[in-house]
């Protein structure tokens, strides 16, 4: 009864804001021009129908309203649209992606699976959603097609990690997409148990990758509610990224600690729009292939917030090719918004890290 | 009172049995476990016995035959093959290797015993996880 009632209530939603077009261009329209009153080139427009609904990009009024989302509770993506991440190269390591979606095609350059050390990285499991998730959140093609990812113009490379892994096949992972040349790594995963060799990789990569410059490695920060302790997201070197709901605070679930860096939104009483699997194993009830904002297995967690700070830096990287780890991560502990109830000493506390990212700052 | 004491028995009998490992000079206790068919199947392609244990936190690792040791600079790793039985199976990272006991009953115990060798740094199993996605 629950369920059916949300479904109602998501399809009224949609219904009443326009579920199409005209919905996504109300808030491009207001993009479009930039400080210095250039227009944005054509390309740049966003004509995907459910823009509209990634409300963590920037406020849609309407939206917003109906959804009774924090007028700030975007990252503020506004002038941002000048970048697209081109030329900038982001390895995901998750669980499964589905390549045949229409809004990531031409959008993936390489991928990997640790099982069967082939370049078939489909779904297998009924959670196997999680990838395409995550990676339509940072690559879902600017195209008129359901959509628009952060970094819609980065090449992307897809590492599929197996259920139960060793360190060392968590080792050879970081290797496969240093090999690949990310510029950047996402992470919407942890084990809460990171072996003292695996650490190590991950920090040289941080300190070495990118011919010197350093690769930027994000991770999600996790959804119990609790300390850090010993995860992957507690390495030093490795930006860290909790959750902020709705109402630009906090999501409960986010975990925290003095190894925090930023938040970023991850949903809760709403979910981060974005794609899903278009087979058995899509997890979405509203739209095949999507998982909209209402959807009732909306997709929330720290595992869509780290994309977003993904996405977010590559446009960084697009930018300024030549910034380095150490670079990017000062850039969001000095222009990250200072939310939430809680007070930060010399900029931070454990629970926002240095706040919530901001698009428009980090790109001024 | 009674169930007092059947519980420090307990505990003093898996002490005892000698699972755990070092991490930072530490040394972590780990109860065995059956393993559950979930892993076992995510885990089909290992063809060699892992044994499953609980840590103290409640997470599950496994553990097979392979170690992962970081040897002290100028150290060969060619050094430990003979006094502790073990293979070399590769390089992973500059002086950390990835190296293999005869049986899996065996890893614990080896694991140990490098901890203390002058020309090793640190010891441990190459556990696997469960990869939890958020």
């Amino acid at each position: 009864m629950k369920k059916l009632f949300l479904c109602t209530f998501c399809f009224f939603t949609l219904f009443i804001s326009g579920c199409g077009e005209s919905g996504s261009n109300q808030s491009t329209k207001t993009n479009i021009v930039n400080k210095n009153n250039t227009t944005i080139p054509k390309e740049r427009l966003v004509t995907d129908p459910y823009f509209y609904q990634q409300w963590y990009l920037e406020d849609n009024i309407t939206f917003y309203k109906q959804n009774d989302i924090d007028k700030n509770a975007s990252i503020h993506f506004g002038k941002s649209y000048r970048y697209t991440g081109k030329g900038v190269k982001i390895a995901i390591i998750d669980n499964g992606l589905d390549v045949t979606h229409p809004d990531l095609k031409g959008r993936i350059v390489r991928t990997y699976d640790i099982s069967t050390n082939s370049s078939v990285v489909s779904n297998d499991s009924i959670d196997g959603y999680h990838g395409t998730a995550v990676t339509g959140i940072i690559a879902a093609d600017a195209n008129s097609i359901g959509i628009k990812g952060i970094a819609s113009g980065s090449k992307i490379m897809f590492l599929k990690y197996k259920k139960y892994m060793s360190d060392s096949e968590t080792i050879e992972l970081f290797r496969k997409a240093q090999e690949f040349g990310a510029d950047i790594i996402n992470c919407s995963w942890g084990t809460y148990n990171v072996s003292p060799a695996v650490k190590e990789e991950i920090q040289d990569l941080a300190k070495n990758g990118r011919n010197g410059k350093g690769t930027i490695i994000v991770f999600a920060a996790g959804n119990d509610d609790q300390y850090m302790g010993n995860d992957e997201s507690a390495i030093p070197g490795v930006i860290a990224v909790g959750s902020t709901n709705k109402y630009n605070l906090r999501a409960w679930y986010s975990n925290y600690g003095k190894h925090l860096d930023v938040v970023a939104p991850g949903g809760y009483y709403i979910g981060i729009t974005t794609l899903d699997d278009m087979g058995d194993n899509g997890a979405g009830s509203l739209v095949k292939g999507y998982l909209l904002a209402n959807d009732p297995n909306a997709f929330m967690g720290t595992s869509a917030a780290a994309p977003i700070v993904s996405g977010v830096i590559a446009l960084m990287l697009e930018k300024n090719p030549n910034m380095t780890r150490a670079e990017v991560e000062e850039a969001l502990k000095n222009k990250s918004d200072k939310i939430g109830k809680i007070d930060y000493v010399n900029g931070f506390n454990n629970y926002y890290g240095y706040g919530k990212i901001d698009a428009s700052m980090l790109l001024k | 009172m009674q169930k007092f004491i059947i519980m420090s028995i307990l505990l003093t009998l898996s002490y005892a049995g000698g699972n755990f490992y070092y991490y930072q000079d530490k040394k972590i206790f780990l109860t065995p476990i059956q393993s559950s068919v979930k892993i076992q199947r995510s885990y089909s392609k290992q063809t060699n016995k892992i044994n499953y244990y609980k840590t103290r936190k409640g997470d599950i690792v496994g553990i097979g035959k392979e170690l992962i040791i970081k040897l002290k600079d100028g150290a060969e790793p060619q050094s430990l093959v003979n006094k502790y039985h073990i293979i070399i199976k590769k390089r992973l990272i500059k002086n950390i290797y990835l190296v293999e006991v005869n049986n899996t009953k065996e890893t614990l115990n080896t694991s140990n015993k490098l901890t203390f060798d002058d020309n090793v740094i640190y010891a441990q199993p190459n556990f696997i996880k469960r990869m939890q996605q958020r």
